[in-house]
Protein backbone atom coordinates (compact mmCIF):
# COMPACT_ATOMS: atom_id res chain seq x y z
CA UNK A 1 0.00 0.00 0.00
CA UNK A 2 1.35 3.46 -0.95
CA UNK A 3 2.66 5.54 1.98
CA UNK A 4 3.60 8.70 0.06
CA UNK A 5 1.73 10.85 -2.43
CA UNK A 6 2.71 10.16 -6.03
CA UNK A 7 2.01 13.82 -6.94
CA UNK A 8 3.81 15.83 -4.24
CA UNK A 9 5.75 13.19 -2.32
CA UNK A 10 4.23 14.04 1.08
CA UNK A 11 3.22 11.34 3.58
CA UNK A 12 -0.37 10.05 3.15
CA UNK A 13 -2.87 10.14 6.07
CA UNK A 14 -5.31 7.20 5.82
CA UNK A 15 -4.19 6.73 2.23
CA UNK A 16 -5.06 10.37 1.33
CA UNK A 17 -2.65 13.25 0.74
CA UNK A 18 -3.90 16.20 2.85
CA UNK A 19 -2.35 18.81 0.50
CA UNK A 20 -3.44 17.38 -2.83
CA UNK A 21 -6.96 16.44 -1.70
CA UNK A 22 -7.42 20.02 -0.41
CA UNK A 23 -6.27 21.43 -3.75
CA UNK A 24 -8.66 19.11 -5.60
CA UNK A 25 -11.54 20.20 -3.35
CA UNK A 26 -10.81 23.88 -4.05
CA UNK A 27 -10.61 23.13 -7.79
CA UNK A 28 -13.93 21.24 -7.67
CA UNK A 29 -15.62 24.10 -5.82
CA UNK A 30 -14.31 26.61 -8.38
CA UNK A 31 -15.58 24.44 -11.25
CA UNK A 32 -19.03 24.12 -9.64
CA UNK A 33 -19.23 27.87 -9.03
CA UNK A 34 -18.17 28.66 -12.56
CA UNK A 35 -20.67 26.08 -13.87
CA UNK A 36 -23.42 27.72 -11.84
CA UNK A 37 -22.39 31.11 -13.18
CA UNK A 38 -22.33 29.79 -16.75
CA UNK A 39 -25.69 28.11 -16.30
CA UNK A 40 -27.20 31.32 -14.92
CA UNK A 41 -25.89 33.33 -17.86
CA UNK A 42 -27.05 30.63 -20.27
CA UNK A 43 -30.59 30.72 -18.85
CA UNK A 44 -30.79 34.53 -18.86
CA UNK A 45 -29.55 34.62 -22.45
CA UNK A 46 -31.58 31.76 -23.94
CA UNK A 47 -34.88 31.92 -22.06
CA UNK A 48 -35.96 34.77 -24.40
CA UNK A 49 -35.03 33.00 -27.60
CA UNK A 50 -36.08 29.46 -26.79
CA UNK A 51 -37.95 29.36 -23.47
CA UNK A 52 -39.26 25.81 -23.65
CA UNK A 53 -36.00 24.31 -24.90
CA UNK A 54 -34.10 26.13 -22.12
CA UNK A 55 -36.49 24.84 -19.45
CA UNK A 56 -36.28 21.32 -20.92
CA UNK A 57 -32.48 21.42 -20.79
CA UNK A 58 -32.42 22.37 -17.10
CA UNK A 59 -35.28 20.06 -16.11
CA UNK A 60 -33.22 17.19 -17.54
CA UNK A 61 -30.22 18.32 -15.46
CA UNK A 62 -32.44 18.50 -12.31
CA UNK A 63 -29.98 21.02 -10.86
CA UNK A 64 -31.64 21.91 -7.56
CA UNK A 65 -28.91 24.30 -6.24
CA UNK A 66 -29.25 26.36 -9.42
CA UNK A 67 -33.06 26.33 -9.06
CA UNK A 68 -32.83 27.58 -5.48
CA UNK A 69 -30.36 30.29 -6.50
CA UNK A 70 -32.76 31.47 -9.23
CA UNK A 71 -35.70 31.45 -6.84
CA UNK A 72 -33.60 33.17 -4.16
CA UNK A 73 -32.67 35.98 -6.56
CA UNK A 74 -36.36 36.30 -7.47
CA UNK A 75 -37.33 36.51 -3.80
CA UNK A 76 -34.70 39.19 -3.04
CA UNK A 77 -35.69 41.25 -6.06
CA UNK A 78 -39.34 40.83 -4.98
CA UNK A 79 -38.47 42.32 -1.57
CA UNK A 80 -36.77 45.39 -3.05
CA UNK A 81 -39.56 45.78 -5.61
CA UNK A 82 -42.26 45.78 -2.90
CA UNK A 83 -40.59 48.75 -1.20
CA UNK A 84 -39.95 50.70 -4.43
CA UNK A 85 -43.43 50.00 -5.84
CA UNK A 86 -45.23 50.97 -2.61
CA UNK A 87 -43.15 54.13 -2.38
CA UNK A 88 -43.93 54.93 -6.02
CA UNK A 89 -47.70 54.37 -5.53
CA UNK A 90 -47.87 56.49 -2.35
CA UNK A 91 -45.78 59.32 -3.85
CA UNK A 92 -47.72 59.20 -7.13
CA UNK A 93 -51.17 59.24 -5.54
CA UNK A 94 -50.31 61.96 -2.99
CA UNK A 95 -48.85 64.11 -5.79
CA UNK A 96 -51.97 63.56 -7.91
CA UNK A 97 -54.25 64.55 -5.00
CA UNK A 98 -52.17 67.67 -4.30
CA UNK A 99 -52.25 68.67 -7.99
CA UNK A 100 -56.03 68.20 -8.15
CA UNK A 101 -56.49 70.23 -4.95
CA UNK A 102 -54.23 72.98 -6.31
CA UNK A 103 -56.29 72.99 -9.54
CA UNK A 104 -59.58 73.31 -7.63
CA UNK A 105 -58.12 76.06 -5.41
CA UNK A 106 -56.82 78.07 -8.38
CA UNK A 107 -60.27 77.84 -10.05
CA UNK A 108 -61.75 79.35 -6.91
CA UNK A 109 -59.12 82.08 -6.98
CA UNK A 110 -57.28 80.80 -3.93
CA UNK A 111 -53.80 79.45 -3.43
CA UNK A 112 -53.24 75.92 -2.19
CA UNK A 113 -50.27 74.66 -0.24
CA UNK A 114 -49.98 70.90 0.08
CA UNK A 115 -50.97 69.91 3.59
CA UNK A 116 -50.59 66.20 2.88
CA UNK A 117 -46.89 65.46 3.28
CA UNK A 118 -45.41 62.65 1.23
CA UNK A 119 -45.23 59.80 3.75
CA UNK A 120 -41.88 58.12 4.43
CA UNK A 121 -42.23 54.45 3.61
CA UNK A 122 -40.53 52.06 6.08
CA UNK A 123 -37.99 50.10 4.04
CA UNK A 124 -37.38 47.12 6.29
CA UNK A 125 -41.02 46.10 6.91
CA UNK A 126 -41.92 46.35 3.24
CA UNK A 127 -38.75 44.56 2.16
CA UNK A 128 -39.54 41.69 4.54
CA UNK A 129 -43.17 41.61 3.45
CA UNK A 130 -42.04 41.44 -0.20
CA UNK A 131 -39.61 38.63 0.55
CA UNK A 132 -42.29 36.69 2.44
CA UNK A 133 -44.87 37.18 -0.33
CA UNK A 134 -42.54 36.18 -3.17
CA UNK A 135 -41.14 33.17 -1.30
CA UNK A 136 -44.66 32.01 -0.43
CA UNK A 137 -45.82 32.56 -4.01
CA UNK A 138 -43.11 30.30 -5.45
CA UNK A 139 -43.52 27.67 -2.71
CA UNK A 140 -47.31 27.54 -3.11
CA UNK A 141 -47.05 27.49 -6.89
CA UNK A 142 -44.55 24.61 -6.99
CA UNK A 143 -46.37 22.48 -4.39
CA UNK A 144 -49.83 23.12 -5.86
CA UNK A 145 -48.58 22.41 -9.40
CA UNK A 146 -47.25 19.08 -8.16
CA UNK A 147 -50.57 18.42 -6.37
CA UNK A 148 -52.93 19.31 -9.22
CA UNK A 149 -50.90 18.69 -12.38
CA UNK A 150 -48.83 15.85 -10.93
CA UNK A 151 -50.93 13.95 -8.40
CA UNK A 152 -54.65 14.69 -8.95
CA UNK A 153 -54.51 14.76 -12.76
CA UNK A 154 -51.94 11.95 -12.85
CA UNK A 155 -48.92 13.64 -14.39
CA UNK A 156 -45.61 11.80 -14.15
CA UNK A 157 -43.16 14.61 -13.31
CA UNK A 158 -41.41 14.71 -9.94
CA UNK A 159 -41.40 17.60 -7.45
CA UNK A 160 -37.75 18.23 -8.40
CA UNK A 161 -38.76 18.67 -12.05
CA UNK A 162 -41.62 21.02 -11.14
CA UNK A 163 -39.19 23.05 -9.00
CA UNK A 164 -36.64 23.28 -11.82
CA UNK A 165 -39.26 24.25 -14.42
CA UNK A 166 -40.79 26.97 -12.23
CA UNK A 167 -37.35 28.23 -11.13
CA UNK A 168 -36.08 28.50 -14.73
CA UNK A 169 -39.25 30.31 -15.82
CA UNK A 170 -38.91 32.63 -12.80
CA UNK A 171 -36.21 34.48 -14.76
CA UNK A 172 -39.04 36.30 -16.58
CA UNK A 173 -40.71 37.87 -13.53
CA UNK A 174 -37.31 38.49 -11.88
CA UNK A 175 -35.96 40.46 -14.84
CA UNK A 176 -39.20 42.37 -15.36
CA UNK A 177 -39.34 43.12 -11.62
CA UNK A 178 -35.80 44.52 -11.86
CA UNK A 179 -36.94 46.78 -14.70
CA UNK A 180 -39.99 47.61 -12.54
CA UNK A 181 -37.67 48.80 -9.73
CA UNK A 182 -36.12 51.26 -12.19
CA UNK A 183 -39.45 52.42 -13.63
CA UNK A 184 -40.85 52.93 -10.10
CA UNK A 185 -38.78 56.13 -10.04
CA UNK A 186 -40.71 57.34 -13.10
CA UNK A 187 -44.34 56.25 -12.59
CA UNK A 188 -46.30 53.62 -10.70
CA UNK A 189 -48.61 53.02 -13.67
CA UNK A 190 -45.65 52.12 -15.89
CA UNK A 191 -44.27 49.89 -13.10
CA UNK A 192 -47.60 48.04 -12.80
CA UNK A 193 -47.57 47.44 -16.55
CA UNK A 194 -43.97 46.15 -16.59
CA UNK A 195 -44.65 43.86 -13.61
CA UNK A 196 -47.80 42.51 -15.28
CA UNK A 197 -45.87 41.61 -18.46
CA UNK A 198 -43.34 39.60 -16.39
CA UNK A 199 -46.11 37.78 -14.55
CA UNK A 200 -48.03 36.92 -17.72
CA UNK A 201 -44.90 35.65 -19.48
CA UNK A 202 -44.10 33.52 -16.42
CA UNK A 203 -47.55 31.89 -16.34
CA UNK A 204 -47.66 31.31 -20.11
CA UNK A 205 -44.17 29.79 -20.21
CA UNK A 206 -44.80 27.63 -17.12
CA UNK A 207 -48.08 26.28 -18.56
CA UNK A 208 -46.37 25.55 -21.87
CA UNK A 209 -43.48 23.80 -20.11
CA UNK A 210 -45.97 21.68 -18.12
CA UNK A 211 -47.38 20.50 -21.44
CA UNK A 212 -44.18 20.06 -23.44
CA UNK A 213 -41.50 19.28 -20.86
CA UNK A 214 -43.31 17.71 -17.91
CA UNK A 215 -45.79 15.93 -20.22
CA UNK A 216 -48.84 16.97 -18.23
CA UNK A 217 -52.24 15.86 -19.56
CA UNK A 218 -53.22 18.84 -21.73
CA UNK A 219 -56.96 18.07 -21.52
CA UNK A 220 -56.79 18.45 -17.72
CA UNK A 221 -54.62 21.57 -17.61
CA UNK A 222 -57.66 23.85 -17.93
CA UNK A 223 -58.68 22.58 -14.47
CA UNK A 224 -55.23 22.17 -12.90
CA UNK A 225 -53.78 25.59 -13.80
CA UNK A 226 -56.72 27.79 -12.61
CA UNK A 227 -56.83 25.86 -9.33
CA UNK A 228 -53.06 26.26 -8.85
CA UNK A 229 -53.01 29.99 -9.66
CA UNK A 230 -56.15 30.91 -7.69
CA UNK A 231 -55.22 28.92 -4.56
CA UNK A 232 -51.70 30.42 -4.70
CA UNK A 233 -53.13 33.96 -4.74
CA UNK A 234 -55.70 33.22 -2.02
CA UNK A 235 -52.97 31.58 0.10
CA UNK A 236 -50.67 34.60 -0.22
CA UNK A 237 -53.47 37.03 0.64
CA UNK A 238 -54.61 34.98 3.67
CA UNK A 239 -51.06 34.60 5.06
CA UNK A 240 -50.33 38.31 4.52
CA UNK A 241 -53.54 39.23 6.38
CA UNK A 242 -52.59 36.90 9.26
CA UNK A 243 -49.04 38.35 9.44
CA UNK A 244 -50.45 41.90 9.30
CA UNK A 245 -52.94 41.08 12.06
CA UNK A 246 -50.17 39.63 14.26
CA UNK A 247 -47.93 42.68 13.69
CA UNK A 248 -50.81 45.11 14.33
CA UNK A 249 -51.97 43.32 17.46
CA UNK A 250 -48.41 43.23 18.86
CA UNK A 251 -48.13 47.00 18.31
CA UNK A 252 -51.42 47.87 20.07
CA UNK A 253 -50.84 48.94 23.65
CA UNK A 254 -53.59 48.45 26.24
CA UNK A 255 -55.34 51.67 27.29
CA UNK A 256 -55.42 50.78 30.97
CA UNK B 1 -93.29 22.43 -70.22
CA UNK B 2 -95.05 22.23 -66.81
CA UNK B 3 -97.29 25.20 -65.99
CA UNK B 4 -98.38 24.14 -62.50
CA UNK B 5 -96.48 22.97 -59.46
CA UNK B 6 -96.59 19.20 -59.02
CA UNK B 7 -96.43 19.60 -55.21
CA UNK B 8 -99.08 22.22 -54.44
CA UNK B 9 -100.84 22.71 -57.77
CA UNK B 10 -100.21 26.47 -57.88
CA UNK B 11 -99.20 28.15 -61.20
CA UNK B 12 -95.42 28.37 -61.83
CA UNK B 13 -93.63 31.71 -62.43
CA UNK B 14 -90.61 31.27 -64.79
CA UNK B 15 -90.84 27.52 -64.19
CA UNK B 16 -90.61 27.93 -60.38
CA UNK B 17 -93.27 27.72 -57.66
CA UNK B 18 -92.97 30.78 -55.43
CA UNK B 19 -94.96 29.12 -52.61
CA UNK B 20 -92.93 25.89 -52.46
CA UNK B 21 -89.60 27.76 -52.83
CA UNK B 22 -90.46 29.95 -49.85
CA UNK B 23 -91.38 26.90 -47.76
CA UNK B 24 -88.11 25.15 -48.71
CA UNK B 25 -86.12 28.25 -47.79
CA UNK B 26 -87.79 28.39 -44.38
CA UNK B 27 -87.09 24.69 -43.79
CA UNK B 28 -83.39 25.19 -44.68
CA UNK B 29 -83.13 28.20 -42.34
CA UNK B 30 -84.82 26.33 -39.50
CA UNK B 31 -82.51 23.34 -40.00
CA UNK B 32 -79.35 25.49 -39.99
CA UNK B 33 -80.54 27.30 -36.84
CA UNK B 34 -81.20 23.94 -35.23
CA UNK B 35 -77.78 22.69 -36.35
CA UNK B 36 -76.12 25.76 -34.88
CA UNK B 37 -77.87 25.13 -31.57
CA UNK B 38 -76.88 21.45 -31.53
CA UNK B 39 -73.34 22.38 -32.53
CA UNK B 40 -73.23 24.95 -29.70
CA UNK B 41 -74.33 22.28 -27.20
CA UNK B 42 -71.77 19.79 -28.55
CA UNK B 43 -68.99 22.38 -28.24
CA UNK B 44 -70.17 23.22 -24.73
CA UNK B 45 -69.98 19.58 -23.65
CA UNK B 46 -66.62 19.10 -25.38
CA UNK B 47 -65.07 22.19 -23.79
CA UNK B 48 -65.64 20.72 -20.33
CA UNK B 49 -64.58 17.14 -21.13
CA UNK B 50 -61.91 17.42 -23.87
CA UNK B 51 -61.14 21.11 -24.51
CA UNK B 52 -58.08 20.62 -26.72
CA UNK B 53 -59.72 17.97 -28.91
CA UNK B 54 -62.85 20.15 -29.22
CA UNK B 55 -60.85 23.22 -30.24
CA UNK B 56 -58.91 21.13 -32.77
CA UNK B 57 -62.15 19.77 -34.24
CA UNK B 58 -64.29 22.91 -34.21
CA UNK B 59 -61.90 25.84 -34.73
CA UNK B 60 -62.25 25.87 -38.51
CA UNK B 61 -63.21 28.54 -41.04
CA UNK B 62 -66.43 26.55 -41.65
CA UNK B 63 -67.57 27.24 -38.08
CA UNK B 64 -67.39 31.04 -38.44
CA UNK B 65 -71.17 31.52 -37.82
CA UNK B 66 -70.91 29.49 -34.60
CA UNK B 67 -67.90 31.57 -33.54
CA UNK B 68 -69.68 34.88 -34.15
CA UNK B 69 -72.90 33.73 -32.43
CA UNK B 70 -70.90 32.53 -29.42
CA UNK B 71 -68.96 35.82 -29.20
CA UNK B 72 -72.21 37.82 -29.28
CA UNK B 73 -73.88 35.59 -26.66
CA UNK B 74 -70.81 35.82 -24.42
CA UNK B 75 -70.63 39.63 -24.68
CA UNK B 76 -74.35 39.95 -23.83
CA UNK B 77 -74.01 37.56 -20.87
CA UNK B 78 -70.98 39.50 -19.59
CA UNK B 79 -72.96 42.75 -19.70
CA UNK B 80 -75.92 41.12 -17.92
CA UNK B 81 -73.58 39.64 -15.28
CA UNK B 82 -71.95 42.99 -14.47
CA UNK B 83 -75.38 44.69 -14.30
CA UNK B 84 -76.78 41.98 -11.99
CA UNK B 85 -73.62 41.95 -9.87
CA UNK B 86 -73.67 45.72 -9.34
CA UNK B 87 -77.43 45.72 -8.67
CA UNK B 88 -76.95 43.03 -6.02
CA UNK B 89 -73.97 44.79 -4.44
CA UNK B 90 -76.00 48.01 -4.12
CA UNK B 91 -79.17 46.24 -2.98
CA UNK B 92 -77.15 44.46 -0.25
CA UNK B 93 -76.61 47.93 1.29
CA UNK B 94 -80.20 48.98 0.64
CA UNK B 95 -79.58 51.02 -2.52
CA UNK B 96 -80.83 50.94 -6.07
CA UNK B 97 -78.44 50.89 -9.05
CA UNK B 98 -80.53 53.28 -11.15
CA UNK B 99 -80.77 55.82 -8.29
CA UNK B 100 -77.01 55.62 -7.65
CA UNK B 101 -76.27 55.96 -11.36
CA UNK B 102 -78.46 59.12 -11.65
CA UNK B 103 -76.84 60.52 -8.49
CA UNK B 104 -73.35 59.94 -9.87
CA UNK B 105 -74.28 61.56 -13.19
CA UNK B 106 -75.45 64.65 -11.30
CA UNK B 107 -72.29 64.68 -9.18
CA UNK B 108 -70.15 64.35 -12.31
CA UNK B 109 -71.92 67.35 -13.90
CA UNK B 110 -71.32 69.41 -10.77
CA UNK B 111 -67.62 68.57 -10.44
CA UNK B 112 -66.85 68.51 -14.18
CA UNK B 113 -65.16 71.94 -13.98
CA UNK B 114 -62.66 70.67 -11.38
CA UNK B 115 -61.36 67.98 -13.74
CA UNK B 116 -62.43 65.23 -11.33
CA UNK B 117 -64.82 62.46 -12.35
CA UNK B 118 -66.55 59.45 -10.81
CA UNK B 119 -67.11 56.21 -12.74
CA UNK B 120 -70.33 56.50 -14.74
CA UNK B 121 -72.79 53.70 -14.02
CA UNK B 122 -75.49 54.58 -16.54
CA UNK B 123 -76.03 51.67 -18.96
CA UNK B 124 -73.11 49.88 -17.33
CA UNK B 125 -74.26 46.48 -18.65
CA UNK B 126 -74.40 47.67 -22.26
CA UNK B 127 -71.00 49.38 -21.93
CA UNK B 128 -69.43 46.21 -20.49
CA UNK B 129 -70.98 44.03 -23.22
CA UNK B 130 -69.55 46.35 -25.90
CA UNK B 131 -66.16 46.40 -24.16
CA UNK B 132 -66.12 42.59 -24.01
CA UNK B 133 -67.00 42.28 -27.70
CA UNK B 134 -64.32 44.84 -28.63
CA UNK B 135 -61.72 43.01 -26.49
CA UNK B 136 -62.57 39.73 -28.28
CA UNK B 137 -62.18 41.36 -31.70
CA UNK B 138 -58.92 43.06 -30.63
CA UNK B 139 -57.58 39.67 -29.52
CA UNK B 140 -58.51 38.12 -32.87
CA UNK B 141 -56.87 41.05 -34.65
CA UNK B 142 -53.71 40.72 -32.58
CA UNK B 143 -53.39 37.00 -33.30
CA UNK B 144 -53.75 37.76 -37.01
CA UNK B 145 -51.31 40.67 -36.81
CA UNK B 146 -48.68 38.62 -34.97
CA UNK B 147 -48.92 35.90 -37.62
CA UNK B 148 -49.34 37.86 -40.84
CA UNK B 149 -47.31 40.99 -40.14
CA UNK B 150 -44.73 40.22 -37.48
CA UNK B 151 -43.91 36.53 -38.04
CA UNK B 152 -44.93 36.47 -41.74
CA UNK B 153 -47.04 33.32 -41.49
CA UNK B 154 -50.44 32.62 -43.04
CA UNK B 155 -53.47 32.21 -40.80
CA UNK B 156 -57.14 32.37 -41.78
CA UNK B 157 -58.92 35.16 -39.86
CA UNK B 158 -62.17 33.12 -39.92
CA UNK B 159 -60.36 30.34 -38.06
CA UNK B 160 -59.26 32.79 -35.35
CA UNK B 161 -62.84 34.07 -34.87
CA UNK B 162 -64.11 30.47 -34.68
CA UNK B 163 -61.47 29.61 -32.08
CA UNK B 164 -62.28 32.62 -29.89
CA UNK B 165 -66.02 31.91 -30.21
CA UNK B 166 -65.49 28.27 -29.25
CA UNK B 167 -63.44 29.02 -26.13
CA UNK B 168 -66.09 31.58 -25.11
CA UNK B 169 -68.83 28.91 -25.12
CA UNK B 170 -67.77 27.45 -21.75
CA UNK B 171 -67.12 30.98 -20.43
CA UNK B 172 -70.72 31.94 -21.33
CA UNK B 173 -72.12 29.05 -19.29
CA UNK B 174 -69.92 29.92 -16.31
CA UNK B 175 -71.05 33.56 -16.63
CA UNK B 176 -74.65 32.38 -16.55
CA UNK B 177 -73.91 30.37 -13.40
CA UNK B 178 -72.16 33.41 -11.86
CA UNK B 179 -75.18 35.61 -12.69
CA UNK B 180 -77.59 33.17 -11.03
CA UNK B 181 -75.33 32.80 -7.98
CA UNK B 182 -75.06 36.62 -7.70
CA UNK B 183 -78.71 36.62 -6.69
CA UNK B 184 -77.81 34.47 -3.68
CA UNK B 185 -74.73 36.54 -2.79
CA UNK B 186 -72.56 38.76 -4.97
CA UNK B 187 -69.36 37.22 -3.51
CA UNK B 188 -70.39 33.83 -4.94
CA UNK B 189 -70.82 35.45 -8.34
CA UNK B 190 -67.36 37.04 -8.10
CA UNK B 191 -65.73 33.72 -7.13
CA UNK B 192 -67.28 31.96 -10.13
CA UNK B 193 -66.23 34.87 -12.37
CA UNK B 194 -62.59 34.59 -11.27
CA UNK B 195 -62.63 30.82 -11.86
CA UNK B 196 -64.26 31.39 -15.26
CA UNK B 197 -61.60 33.96 -16.24
CA UNK B 198 -58.77 31.58 -15.29
CA UNK B 199 -60.52 28.79 -17.21
CA UNK B 200 -60.92 31.06 -20.26
CA UNK B 201 -57.27 32.15 -20.21
CA UNK B 202 -56.00 28.55 -20.21
CA UNK B 203 -58.41 27.74 -23.07
CA UNK B 204 -57.17 30.81 -24.93
CA UNK B 205 -53.60 29.52 -24.50
CA UNK B 206 -54.57 26.08 -25.80
CA UNK B 207 -56.68 27.57 -28.60
CA UNK B 208 -53.87 29.73 -29.96
CA UNK B 209 -51.51 26.73 -29.77
CA UNK B 210 -53.96 24.67 -31.85
CA UNK B 211 -54.49 27.17 -34.68
CA UNK B 212 -51.05 28.79 -34.70
CA UNK B 213 -48.73 28.33 -37.66
CA UNK B 214 -45.69 29.98 -36.06
CA UNK B 215 -42.83 28.38 -34.09
CA UNK B 216 -43.38 27.50 -30.43
CA UNK B 217 -41.44 30.51 -29.11
CA UNK B 218 -43.30 32.88 -31.44
CA UNK B 219 -46.60 31.33 -30.36
CA UNK B 220 -45.71 31.86 -26.68
CA UNK B 221 -45.22 35.58 -27.28
CA UNK B 222 -48.54 35.77 -29.19
CA UNK B 223 -50.29 33.98 -26.32
CA UNK B 224 -48.72 36.31 -23.73
CA UNK B 225 -49.92 39.36 -25.70
CA UNK B 226 -53.50 38.07 -25.99
CA UNK B 227 -53.64 36.95 -22.35
CA UNK B 228 -52.38 40.44 -21.42
CA UNK B 229 -55.18 42.12 -23.40
CA UNK B 230 -57.77 39.84 -21.81
CA UNK B 231 -56.41 40.53 -18.32
CA UNK B 232 -56.44 44.30 -18.92
CA UNK B 233 -60.07 44.15 -20.15
CA UNK B 234 -61.17 42.09 -17.14
CA UNK B 235 -59.20 44.27 -14.71
CA UNK B 236 -60.89 47.40 -16.09
CA UNK B 237 -64.36 45.92 -15.58
CA UNK B 238 -63.53 44.57 -12.12
CA UNK B 239 -62.03 47.91 -11.08
CA UNK B 240 -65.32 49.60 -12.08
CA UNK B 241 -67.19 47.08 -9.92
CA UNK B 242 -64.75 47.62 -7.04
CA UNK B 243 -64.86 51.45 -7.15
CA UNK B 244 -68.65 51.38 -7.39
CA UNK B 245 -68.88 49.03 -4.40
CA UNK B 246 -66.56 51.22 -2.32
CA UNK B 247 -68.63 54.28 -3.25
CA UNK B 248 -71.86 52.49 -2.35
CA UNK B 249 -70.48 51.37 1.00
CA UNK B 250 -69.09 54.81 1.83
CA UNK B 251 -72.38 56.47 0.85
CA UNK B 252 -74.23 54.03 3.08
CA UNK B 253 -71.84 54.75 5.99
CA UNK B 254 -72.31 58.51 5.48
CA UNK B 255 -76.11 58.29 5.37
CA UNK B 256 -76.13 56.03 8.47
CA UNK B 257 -73.96 58.46 10.42
CA UNK B 258 -76.13 61.44 9.31
CA UNK B 259 -79.30 59.57 10.35
CA UNK B 260 -77.85 58.64 13.73
CA UNK B 261 -76.60 62.23 14.17
CA UNK B 262 -80.11 63.54 13.56
CA UNK B 263 -81.46 60.94 15.94
CA UNK B 264 -83.56 59.28 13.23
Amino acid sequence: MAKFCNKCGKALVDGICPDCSKKEEVKEEQTTTSNLGNDLLDIIKNIWKKPIETIEKYVKKENLPLSFILLGIGVLVGGIFTYCYTDSIVTGIVTQINNKMAGIASMMGQSYTATTPITTIPFFQLFLSGILTTALAYTFFILLSKLFVGIIFKGKASLKQFTTAVATASVFPTLFTLVGILTSFISYQLTSFVYLIGLILFIVVVVQSFMDVLKAKEERLSYAVPLTVIITYVGIIVINIIVLAIITSSQVTPIY
Amino acid sequence: MAKFCNKCGKPLVDGKCSHCEQTEKEVVEATSEENLFIEYLNVLKGMFTHPVATIKKEATAKNLPLGIVSMVICAILFGIFIHVLLSNIFSSVGMDLSVISTMMEQLNTQIAATGLSLPSLSNVGIKMAIMFAIASVIMAGLIYLMHAVIFKKKLDFKKIISMIGIIEVSFSVLLLAATILSFIHYVLGLIILILAIAFLLVHLHQGILVISTTTKTQTIYTIALCVGIAIIAFTLSLVTVLISSILALSLQTTSTSISSGLGL
